[in-house]
């Protein structure tokens, strides 16, 4: 038996327990177990955590999903949805959501925003189908830099909604209700159709002509990867805002223990980044007074991405 | 049957194809051959549908390329190319087996077939023994085999070759040419050839390409000749009827024949 079964099964265990433990942990001091009682109790566990929690599982199990299917189409390891811009896409169209129309259908602006992202990164990056990692990354660097500015630009003529604009720029848990979690839940029906194309996925790694030659649809499925990728990239900016690196860190990890097979790296590394989220969401609201958790995993994963810049150049 | 008939292929304006026409069949090795930058990759990327031609039509069994899906494309024709990437670090087994992709549905496995089907494949390559090595860490001759075995396990009616052996030691190649020559006897081979006595050797039709334009075709030893060499690949050759195998062979004397007569 592949030894992803097992390591997907402790995943899914590790997964549970962590989401029990983090929602009993928090500067109220209420546990998930033996609670005390009374309303502000359970409106802080059942109202405010748990919601956060599953949220922020549900948001981190998307992004690294949106990683591995990035990394596998653009047959790129350093590929990630907040490097290649999709996210900035993002958060440019929840924020001209919350400018315009006073933030209804933010969601669907950040899905739409997420959408014009990749395609203009991929458009300009690649040639004659074929992209290069630095292609890649510069352009998805030149097109955050024009959305951020647009976004500046924005915040800067609107001072009234600076505070919910900035919360799209930093990424964070902050105020995070049912709602949010309810939309996060649309992450897992876009993953099970991403992990029907697990077979097409491995084959890409071959190349993109080894592709055409084993009977892949290339144009057809990049056209579909992309969007099914921004699809989940924009329910978790329109949940969280622009949280990086979780799309970047998980695969390369769960790579090393389950293998490149994506039938079982893609639900993996959905796990391990629900569990990364969690925790690295933990410190942020526990750690002084409540850090936007883009800045934690920022902290972790800028490292990592250097890291791999030099494993790849001294290769 | 592999049907080329007025192939023109274009990069930007410049004309890389010019009315290529010729058929390929089973039970006739087809050899390309030509000095580099002749034409001949982008000759089998126009046949195996990575490259669109600017005119001219191919047909595989009567059926023109570009009424076929791309699955159905791939169950009628296989592709040794000449590089491979090898991005993550799959097993052997595993490269081997995506040769069954167009067979298997979106929703179902793979079946007992498809591993014995891919078994085989391993077994004619000689690779059956790596079959759980990352593909990361074999030889390049290591991983052309399991191209080439990757490619039987479609199970194709047609074989297009891009020096497919090139990376191989010679004892390799000569086996491997040797069970493609066999297989060729119920498919159709195209194989791009840099190794003219190879060609020579196992070809039983040879087709000459440079700039572009086929210059000739025709069976090895009315093909190879050292007029032939000269014009098409510059080289001063001689040729002869090997005594043993009773194909050409082609000995390069630089200098040229004359004057290393003189010498003589």
């Amino acid at each position: 038996m592949h030894k992803g079964y097992a390591v997907i099964t402790g995943l899914a265990a590790l997964a549970a327990a962590v989401l029990v433990v983090s929602t009993g942990f928090g500067p109220a001091g209420i546990p998930f177990l033996g609670m005390p009682g009374g309303d502000t109790a359970s409106l802080i566990l059942f109202d405010i955590r748990l919601p956060r929690e599953i949220a922020a599982m549900l948001v981190g199990a998307g992004l690294a999903a949106a990683g591995v299917v990035m990394q596998a189409m653009f047959r790129n390891s350093m590929a990630d949805p907040y490097l290649l811009g999709t996210s900035s896409g993002g958060a440019l169209g929840a924020s001209l959501a919350i400018v315009l129309i006073g933030g209804a259908f933010h969601s669907v602006f950040a899905f739409a925003g997420c959408l014009i992202a990749s395609f203009l990164v991929y458009g300009i990056a690649q040639k004659g189908g074929r992209v290069k990692t630095e292609q890649l990354l510069l352009t998805g660097i030149a097109i955050s830099m024009f959305f951020s500015a647009i976004l500046s630009a924005i915040m800067y003529s609107s001072g009234q909604n600076l505070h919910q604009i900035l919360f799209w720029l930093m990424g964070g848990f902050w105020n995070i209700s049912w709602s949010d979690a309810l939309l996060g839940l649309a992450v897992i029906p876009v993953s099970l159709i991403l992990l029907l194309f697990s077979r097409e996925l491995n084959i890409f790694s071959m190349g993109e002509d080894d592709a055409i030659h084993l009977g892949v649809n290339v144009d057809r499925l990049k056209i579909i990867l992309l969007a099914l990728s921004s699809l989940v990239t924009g329910i978790c900016v329109a949940i969280a805002g622009c949280i990086g690196f979780v799309g970047l860190i998980i695969p390369h990890i769960v790579r090393l223990a389950v293998g490149p097979d994506h039938r079982f790296l893609l639900p993996a590394s959905m796990l391990a980044g629900g569990i990364l989220l969690v925790l690295a969401d933990t410190i942020a609201r526990t750690v002084g007074n409540e850090v936007p958790v883009g800045v934690v995993t920022a902290f972790l994963g800028a490292p990592f991405f250097i890291w791999l810049l030099k494993r790849r150049y001294s290769a | 049957m592999i049907d080329i008939a007025g192939l023109d292929v274009k990069y930007g304006a410049k004309k890389v194809l010019d009315a290529i026409t010729f058929a390929a069949d089973k039970g006739r090795f087809v050899g390309i051959i030509g000095p580099n930058g002749s034409g001949k990759t982008t000759l089998l990327k126009t046949i195996s549908r990575v490259l669109e031609p600017s005119a001219g039509i191919i047909t595989l069994d009567t059926v023109p390329l570009d009424q076929m899906k791309s699955r159905e494309l791939a169950r009628l024709l296989a592709v040794v190319p000449q590089e491979t990437g090898t991005g993550f670090d799959f097993s052997v087994g595993d490269v081997v087996l995506m040769g069954r992709y167009p067979y298997i549905g979106r929703f179902s496995k793979e079946t007992v077939e498809d591993d014995l089907i891919c078994c085989k494949a391993m077994e004619l390559t000689g690779i059956a023994h790596l079959a759980d090595r990352p593909i990361t860490e074999i030889s390049g001759g290591e991983l052309q085999r399991v191209i080439i075995a990757r490619a039987l396990a479609q199970q194709p009616r047609h074989l297009l070759l891009d020096e497919a052996t090139s990376h191989l030691d010679i004892s390799h190649q000569v086996e491997i040419l040797a069970t493609i020559k066999k297989l060729s006897e119920e498919i159709a081979v195209i194989g791009v050839f840099h190794d003219l006595n190879l060609a020579a050797y196992f070809c039983d039709e040879i087709v000459v390409i440079k700039s572009g334009k086929i210059v000739t075709a025709g069976p090895p030893e009315e093909i190879l000749t050292p007029e032939m060499l000269r014009t098409i690949f510059d080289l001063d050759a001689s040729v002869s009827i090997h005594p043993v195998t009773q194909k050409p062979v082609i000995v390069p004397i630089p200098g040229g024949l004359h004057k290393t007569g003189e010498k003589l």
